[in-house]
């Protein structure tokens, strides 16, 4: 059974097939075209899957599209309908798309895959799932439960815009669900908005900049008390309702909100972009991440009293609120959590084409071939890399096995060089995992500033996250689960704190950043909190590798992992993306497979590539 | 598709006019209303109930 699903139009277009249920591969569109949220049809994602796979079109059992456009239609000409005359200028542009979509989305469908390649159309099966649906499959069915709640809560898809289901063995049910234009995750974007960050984008870095909020400051608990006076009410099962007053996304009538109404409610200007973030800003976005966190944990407490199920599902963008997740996992609700790595809307390729393996064709559900794989993207041969090399002329050298490549790249981090670790197939979703990543020593007192504004080149109160051996993860942290997508925020461990100058909580941000507040300095937020990536020898061996024989080197069992790319660009797909990345920043060294390239011939700090190593010159 | 397109951007100013708009003032009480429940329900639940189990039916509409 070979199915296609596909995801996108709107933003983070994606591609995955499964054979047999088992998710062979997965990509999103922007890796390869190169443009951030890339929106477009997943062309170029469908081909590489298709060629991953060994399949031609004329060998898929379906095309299935992750949500239906005429449902979107109908929302969109209610929307239209109950709000005018608000929305007319929006309803002139978009009339025409949404019309054809509803009309003509399968010739759309056929028109796009015929540009790859030739089939029989009259065999060509397409099929449509549920927004809500393509996101509880694409958590359910990895997660390796016979039987699990699910939850799902994101912007909004057709109607919904988050629901609660039951999975029980190859079937799922929808309970309830919460619907348009009541939406968590439109609320967060809202302030995403407010705080100057793009719309799709810029939500983590609100979640980034919450916790240099202060606690219990009047400012922040002041905001929460105007949020949910004026803008927002949470029900007890954790359902929401907004205030149409105060937003006008429902028409679809640029950004979020009406700025001129939040200025006042809030008594303060929107946030213009990359202008400077002061105290303000930071104690909103703790705000909004409260009343976000307050909203998931009571939908997941209704969820458990519908299913009174043991396990726990999540997905959809909020999902990838990691901090609210590590606060769910403390509650202890639930025995068992999965959240799917690629929550965002490229995650509902995988459920699309999930769902319908094993709802639509009613296949059983095998525990082994759904087992979740998250490095479901091209990979590139030691030829290709060599190609580049060769290309470019790069001084650099080679490793004729894992282990010395390993010891070599962990001696270098170990003197504080910022490293470009590209290997293997690249991961689906928005986490680096080890295999397009850039690393660095957590130990280090300066790192996060040198990567963020010279390697990243983006806003210095970004935290970085750390990826950590499985067998060390509680050494470093108060976290009990593994947490192998990076999911999870958790706090580190009071024996790697370091005592703090008094008054630490009342300090401004930016000097809240300088204080020297943990041995793992790097990865410790200002609020003792880190997003964990544990990693075992099965999970990725030779990144496990890595960070093994950094900790025979300095002791310390973690590093710093965060994407390989920079600011505002889409993590790097092939090796010579990854080239280009690493000779516009300032990163130190390139490892492309088993070679390692360095901008300096002998590296600045007196470091030497082992002798032991095979030179191969590359002559252009 | 060009959105911009002029006579794309006419046909679809004719039907905010004759349809969508005269709609808003026909539609008060329809039942999609209530799918934007306008009102603040103090103690109530925002949630729509659906119990509904996907079957293969669910796939073939777009």
């Amino acid at each position: 059974m070979n199915i296609l699903g596909i995801s996108g139009l709107y933003h983070d277009s994606a591609a995955a097939i499964t054979v047999d249920g088992v998710v062979v591969a997965a990509a999103q569109e922007e890796r390869f075209t190169r443009v951030k949220h890339d929106k477009r049809f997943p062309v170029s994602s469908i081909e590489y899957c298709l060629q991953e796979s060994g399949l031609l079109i004329d060998d898929l059992d379906a095309v299935v599209y992750y949500e239906k456009p005429g449902l979107r239609y109908d929302r969109y000409m209610e929307s239209y309908t109950y709000f005018a005359p608000q929305g007319f200028k929006s309803f002139l542009s978009h009339f025409p798309i949404l019309f054809k979509w509803k009309h003509f989305f399968k010739n759309k469908i056929t028109k796009h895959l015929k540009e790859i390649q030739s089939f029989d159309e009259s065999k060509l099966k397409i099929l449509y799932t549920e927004h809500h649906l393509s996101h509880a499959a694409g958590t359910y069915y990895p997660s390796q439960f016979d039987e699990s709640a699910i939850l799902t809560i994101d912007g909004v898809g057709e109607y919904a815009s988050a629901s609660i289901c039951h999975g029980q063995g190859n079937k799922i049910k929808i309970l309830k669900e919460l619907r348009w234009p009541h939406s968590l995750g439109i609320l967060y974007s809202a302030f995403t908005q407010f705080l100057g960050f793009k719309i799709n984008n810029g939500e983590y870095k609100v979640m980034g900049l919450a916790p240099y909020g202060i606690v219990d400051s009047e400012q922040v608990n002041g905001f929460v008390k105007i949020i949910k006076e004026k803008l927002v009410d949470i029900a007890a099962d954790g359902s929401i309702w907004l205030n149409q007053d105060f937003f006008q996304y429902a028409t679809a009538s640029g950004g979020k909100i009406k700025v001129e109404k939040w200025e006042s409610l809030f008594d303060m200007p929107i946030r213009p972009a990359d202008t400077k973030l002061e105290q303000v800003h930071c104690n909103m976005a703790l705000a909004i991440q409260l009343i976000t966190e307050e909203s998931v944990l009571k939908m997941a407490a209704e969820a458990k009293r519908l299913t009174n199920s043991k396990n726990l599902c999540l997905s959809g963008g909020v999902a990838l609120n990691c901090v609210a997740n590590g606060k769910l996992l403390k509650t202890k609700m639930f025995d068992h959590l999965f959240i799917q790595p690629a929550s965002g809307d490229a995650g509902g390729s995988v459920g699309a084409a999930l769902a319908a393996h094993h709802i639509y064709f009613d296949q059983k559900l095998n525990k082994e071939s759904t087992r979740e794989n998250v490095y479901l993207g091209p990979e590139f041969s030691d030829e290709d890399v060599r190609a580049v090399i060769e290309k470019h002329n790069a001084s650099h050298t080679s490793f004729s096995n894992d282990q010395e490549l390993c010891d070599e790249v962990a001696k270098l981090i170990s003197e504080e060089n910022v490293i470009g670790w590209y290997q293997g197939r690249m991961e689906f979703g928005p986490r680096a995992l080890g295999n397009r990543s850039i690393l660095g020593d957590a130990t280090s007192l300066d790192m996060q500033r040198k990567i963020n504004l010279k390697i990243k080149f983006r806003e210095g109160f970004r935290p970085f996250a750390p990826s950590v051996l499985q067998e060390d993860n509680q050494k470093y942290f108060n976290l009990e689960t593994d947490s192998p997508y990076m999911l999870l925020v958790t706090d580190v461990q009071k024996e790697v704190m370091r005592p703090l100058p008094e008054g630490y909580d009342q300090l401004h941000w930016r000097a809240k950043l300088d204080v020297n507040r943990s041995e793992i300095q790097a990865i410790t937020h200002v609020n003792f909190s880190a997003r964990v990536q544990t990693v075992t020898p099965t999970s990725n061996p030779k990144y496990y590798k890595l960070i093994e024989s950094f900790k025979k080197l300095t002791g310390y069992g973690l590093l710093i992992n965060t994407s390989f790319n920079v600011r505002g660009e889409p993590i790097v797909c092939t090796p010579e993306d990854a080239y280009n990345c690493f000779m516009q920043t300032n990163m130190d060294y390139l490892v492309l497979n088993n070679y390692v390239l360095s901008k300096h011939k002998a590296s600045t700090n007196g470091v030497k590539l082992s002798a032991i190593n095979v030179e191969v010159p590359i002559v252009k | 598709m060009n959105p911009n397109n002029p006579i794309l951007v006419f046909i679809s100013f004719i039907y905010y006019v004759f349809v969508v708009f005269p709609m808003s003032f026909l539609s008060k009480n329809s039942e999609g209303r209530k799918l934007f429940h306008f009102d603040k329900k103090p103690g109530g639940s925002y949630f729509h109930e659906r119990n509904h189990s996907y079957t293969k039916e669910d796939f073939e509409k777009g």
